[in-house]
Order: C-alpha cells, then sequence, then structure tokens
C-alpha cells in the first residue's frame, strides 16, 4: 500500500466518524451540539426538489427549501427542541443511514466530501423517507472537524406522502 | 344523523342557508359543523359549484416571459397548459391531445414552438392548432375545418395587473367584478415595483391529510399566530431586535371584500422585505431597503406609500388563493385532491430587476417561515393532522367561529362585508358565507 493510500484511508475513516457522529446527534435530537458541529459561518441548505444542479445552484436562482446561515440553523435547532414546535412535539423517531462516503477532495484543511443518505421518519405510525446525497465543506482545524456548509441534494421528486419537512436532514 | 349535539342548533333559529352552518346573529353564534370539512356530499359540491364556477388563479405572466414559454399547472381539479404563442398570445389549454386524450405537456414549465403526442404523432401549434396528424395520413382533409381538434381552451381566461385566472363556466361574471375589493389589495401588492412583479424559479409543494378549507381559514386565522407560533414569534421579535409588539398586536383590521374574499391587516413591524428593515436582513441591505421605503412615500404619498411599505396583510381571493404581504410576497393556491387531503402551492414573488442583495433578503425571510421547512408552516399542517384526526375519532361536534361577532360591523347586513378587530373573525365568518351561499344556491357567480 502507498503512503498516499494509507493516508486517504486515515482521512476516510476520521471523516466517516465524523459524519456518523453528526447522524447519531440528530437521531437522538442533541440539537444543541448538533448546531456546534458549524463553523462560524457555516451554512445549512436544502436546494429545491427537482433542480437539474442541486449540488451548484444558487440560493436566489431557484427557491430552495432551507437556506440557513449560522444564526438561522441556530435557531432551527433552539425551535425544535421547544416543546411548542408543534410539527415535531411530540418528536417523531428519525433515523440517518449513511452510506457511500467519498473525499472529493482535501488540501489539509478543506476537505470536501459527498455521501448518500437516507432519513426514516416515523409519526403516528406512518413513514416518511428522505433520501438523497449530501455535500460537507469541512474544515480541520487542530484535528478537529466542522462544517462550512451542509448540502443536501434529495432524490426525492415531491414531498407527498411526507408533507413537509420538518426535521434536519 | 342528528345526535344530540346537532339536535342543540335547529335550523330553524339559523340564518345560514345550508345544514353545514348555524348562525344566530340574536345570540352572536357562528359554528361550522365538521362535516364541512368531512362529508363527500360537500366535497362533491365544492367541485360543482366552487372549482368549476369560481375564477381560479392560474399564474403569473412572468412565469411565461417570452413567447413559446410555457407552464403546466393542475387548477381545480384539470391539468392546464398556461402559455403564450409565439406571437405572445397567452393561452389557457386543457393539457390533453385531442385525438386519444394522453396528456399533451409532461414537463412542469419550457419553450416550445409546438406540443407533439408520442403516441400517434399528432402535433399542436403554441397556438393550440392542429398541425399535423401524423405522417401515415389517412385522413380526410376536412377534419379539423371546425377545429374540433384543436387544443381545447378553458371556457374563461383573463387577467389583473399580470394574475391571470380561469374560469371554467362560460358564463360566469367578468373577473374585475368578482374580484370585487380584493384588486385595491392586489395594487397595494403590484404597486410596490415600478418595473413589474416577478415569480421566482421554484415553487414549493407541501399535501397534508387535512380538508382544502382548514388551509383558506389558517391564512386569515389571526388568533392562533401568537399562540400556536410562539416558538417563530419569539424568534421574530428576537430578529428585529426586540421591538414592543404590545400596541401593534391590536392595531390593524379583519374583514371581508365581498364575494368571499377576506383578509387582515397590521402593522406588527416584523421585517418585510419591501420596505421594512429589520437587524436580521443584515446592514448591508440597510440603505438600499430604506431608499426603497422613502422611494414609495415618495411615489404614492405619506398614506398609501406607508401602507404598502409598512402594514402586513394576508388575504384569500375566494374560494383558494392565498395572498401573503409580509415577511415574503407570496402566493398560495390548495386544492383538495380528495375530501380529505390537500396540496398546496406556494410562490414567492419580487420585484423585476430588484438587486441580488434584496433577493437574498427576500429568500431567506420568506424561508424563515414559509414552506415545508419555514418555522410555521409545518406546525400549522400538524394541527390539520390533529382536526381530521379529530372528525374521525370524536362525536359529530360544530365549530365555533364567532370570536368578535358582538362588536364587528357588517354593512347592510352582507356578512360577506363584515369588519372588525385584527384578533378577531370577520374574515372567516366572510368567507364562510359566501360558501353557504353559494351551496346552499342563493349565489351562482354568473
Amino acid at each position: 500500500m502507498s503512503q498516499a493510500t494509507q493516508i486517504d484511508s486515515a482521512l476516510q475513516h476520521a471523516i466517516e466518524a465524523f459524519i456518523y457522529r453528526e447522524a447519531s446527534l440528530l437521531d437522538t435530537w442533541q440539537l444543541e451540539e448538533w448546531q456546534s458541529l458549524f463553523t462560524d459561518d457555516g451554512e445549512y441548505l436544502v436546494p429545491p426538489l427537482n433542480a437539474e444542479n442541486p449540488e451548484t445552484i444558487d440560493t436566489t436562482e431557484k427557491l430552495f427549501l432551507i437556506v440557513d446561515n449560522r444564526e438561522t440553523l441556530n435557531a432551527r435547532a433552539e425551535r425544535m427542541m421547544r416543546k411548542d414546535a408543534y410539527a415535531e412535539s411530540p418528536r417523531s423517531r428519525i433515523r440517518h443511514m449513511v452510506s457511500n462516503v467519498s473525499i472529493l477532495s482535501e488540501n489539509g484543511t478543506e476537505i470536501r466530501v459527498t455521501n448518500n443518505l437516507v432519513v426514516y421518519r416515523f409519526r403516528r405510525g406512518e413513514l416518511s423517507t428522505y433520501v438523497g446525497t449530501v455535500h460537507y465543506d469541512l474544515v480541520r482545524t487542530d484535528g478537529l472537524f466542522k462544517i462550512r456548509r451542509k448540502r443536501v441534494c434529495l432524490d426525492n421528486d415531491s414531498l407527498k406522502p411526507q408533507g413537509s419537512l420538518a426535521i434536519i436532514l | 344523523m342528528l345526535t344530540a349535539d346537532t339536535a342543540l342548533r335547529p335550523k330553524t333559529s339559523s340564518e345560514a342557508l345550508t345544514e353545514y352552518l348555524f348562525i344566530d346573529a340574536s345570540e352572536n353564534r357562528f359554528e361550522i359543523n365538521q362535516r364541512a370539512y368531512n362529508d363527500p356530499a360537500a366535497f362533491e359540491k365544492e367541485r360543482e359549484l366552487i372549482f368549476h364556477k369560481c375564477w381560479l388563479y392560474l399564474g403569473h405572466q412572468s412565469e411565461i416571459p417570452n413567447n413559446k414559454d410555457f407552464v403546466t399547472r393542475h387548477v381545480g381539479g384539470y391539468n392546464l397548459i398556461f402559455n403564450r404563442d409565439k406571437q405572445g398570445k397567452v393561452h389557457a389549454f386543457y393539457n390533453y391531445c385531442s385525438h386519444r386524450g394522453p396528456r399533451l405537456a409532461v414537463e412542469e414549465r419550457g419553450n416550445k414552438n409546438v406540443f407533439s403526442c408520442p403516441y400517434h404523432g399528432w402535433v399542436y401549434g403554441s397556438d393550440g392548432e392542429l398541425r399535423s396528424t401524423g405522417s401515415t395520413g389517412g385522413y380526410c382533409d376536412t377534419i379539423n375545418k371546425d377545429g374540433r381538434f384543436n387544443l381545447r381552451k378553458v371556457p374563461r381566461l383573463d387577467h389583473y395587473r399580470g394574475l391571470y385566472f380561469v374560469n371554467y363556466n362560460t358564463n360566469a361574471v367578468d373577473l374585475e367584478t368578482y374580484l370585487a375589493d380584493t384588486k385595491e389589495i392586489l395594487d397595494l401588492m403590484v404597486d410596490q415595483f415600478e418595473e413589474g412583479l416577478e415569480v421566482l424559479q421554484g415553487e414549493q409543494l407541501m399535501f397534508n391529510g387535512g380538508n382544502w378549507k382548514l388551509v383558506t381559514d389558517n391564512f386569515v386565522d389571526t388568533y392562533h399566530a401568537p399562540i400556536l407560533h410562539s416558538s417563530y414569534f419569539e424568534y421574530s421579535i428576537r430578529r428585529t431586535g426586540g421591538i414592543d409588539v404590545s400596541g401593534a398586536m391590536t392595531a390593524g383590521l379583519g374583514a371581508g371584500l365581498g364575494n368571499g374574499h377576506c383578509y387582515w391587516e397590521n402593522p406588527l413591524a416584523l421585517g418585510r422585505p419591501v420596505a421594512g428593515w429589520i437587524p436580521a436582513f443584515g446592514e448591508d441591505s440597510k440603505p438600499l431597503i430604506e431608499a426603497k421605503r422613502a422611494e414609495l412615500l415618495e411615489q404614492f404619498g405619506e398614506e398609501r406609500g406607508a401602507r404598502i411599505a409598512d402594514v402586513n396583510r394576508n388575504m384569500v381571493v375566494f374560494p383558494n388563493l392565498v395572498v401573503t404581504d409580509n415577511v415574503s410576497l407570496s402566493l398560495r393556491t390548495v386544492y383538495p385532491d380528495t375530501v380529505d387531503t390537500l396540496r398546496m402551492n406556494i410562490w414567492t414573488l419580487g420585484g423585476v430587476g430588484e438587486p441580488e442583495q434584496i433577493r437574498d433578503v427576500r429568500v431567506r425571510s420568506h424561508l424563515s417561515f414559509v414552506g415545508p421547512a419555514g418555522f410555521a408552516h409545518p406546525d400549522d399542517f400538524e394541527l390539520f393532522d390533529r382536526i381530521k384526526a379529530g372528525y374521525y375519532t370524536t362525536p359529530d361536534k360544530w365549530l365555533d367561529f364567532s370570536k368578535g361577532m358582538a362588536t364587528e360591523e357588517v354593512p347592510a347586513g352582507d356578512r360577506t362585508r363584515s369588519s372588525g378587530a385584527w384578533l378577531d373573525e370577520s374574515q372567516e365568518r366572510a368567507w364562510w358565507s359566501q360558501w353557504d351561499r353559494i351551496l346552499g344556491g342563493a349565489e351562482t357567480l354568473e
């Protein structure tokens, strides 16, 4: 095995562990901890369904589902923990399934990663499924990863039967 | 079926025309039976008497800016092609091939010189005229001499300041008569932009297992706003830097605008991308938004200018076009798929040619409240689910809509023009009074 491959596999492992941890925080409703994974200029984006170029489309080009900067993603997380956020109170059971984690590029501190994502949401005996790919722009400082941008590109072509998107993907 | 509960509302003392409403002004009672929301018979009547007789919103001119542009859209139970032909004329066609009937345009939008059916190769021009019956011949030359195989046009198509509406009833009253006093409110929206309104690309579509009227109720229901949306409301106030809202909470009004249209207005300064800057919009947008406000006051005078710039409003154009002008300028339509399921389309609007920076403020402000992942809509939809659950798991019941009835004004006894305090329910009663008149046969809309 070449040196380069060994370095990649260590990074691959570290990044997978980071993404699994994020998924676990979301599934267990530790949303205060979840928002702390983002950089101060962090963004959480969900482009419009059926976009031709969801990975690159600009937020003012076509109406997104979510365009959160650090302030609004923080508010989103905080609000969802409240008892009066009724779409998730009582809470759904949710499960994030992460696979196909691929490092697209990295330069030591900035790493671009993509993975496949399936999120199951169970509520009142009904199942909603959200399927897509996630594009992360991560930064690594002092060995710790932070999320500068998380862009979730959904394959769902409508929110029927989900109705809405009240959870964090 | 008469239950003990329904027996408490003898029809003889009700001013309502249908069995679904109970109105007794002498007792300040205005109640709606849950069957108005879940009775398949009511739903069938709505389809026939409301969706096939009222003017229904189709789309905005900015969605088909160029010749040969088209969009396809469900409107009142029919799928339509809304397009501009190669000469620039606007049409609304039923979306099917006149030969054997398959849906003709399957894209949501596009630009096409002709619409072709892949089945047998029939081709139609953007003006709807049949151009070809395929390549194998066998038809006599006169097959379409009366135009019967052209794309079928909806019976009525008209627009008010770029907002296009259709009507499936050939004999319907004209659009402007139908719109009644909503025109003044639509003007307050269109006049925000000298170069005109445009719909931002991309619509949001939400689904729910409730009856469609829960949505029309909800958008003029001011009463629930600070209560159900307490989490959003607190956040909104934080976004302003913590303004005192106590005075504004009791300002404004709710009213009927004639023909079942209804609205509210209120000056809560929670941020309006057009001309009401708040700190959450960011310092760099402040000069632009403040300049826009000054422009509006200059152009329209202090009073009307301030009304356009500062006042929030929601309106329902009967039966189902929801216009909101607050955290964003948006249009929605809500349609039943069945008596117990609804779909809501949401479009947000901005000014033609406005700066990118303002567009960004607009999008972020819209998404904070509106849409499938907004901080408010999912909570409303959750309540619709709970209301529907109540239809089927508790006894038949009457639902109260009487808030403010003792203090409202009802000009000449016409409830479709009643008006009252902002946090009251004159606006809901105006909408339902028209629904009752139509289903009760007193209003034909012709």
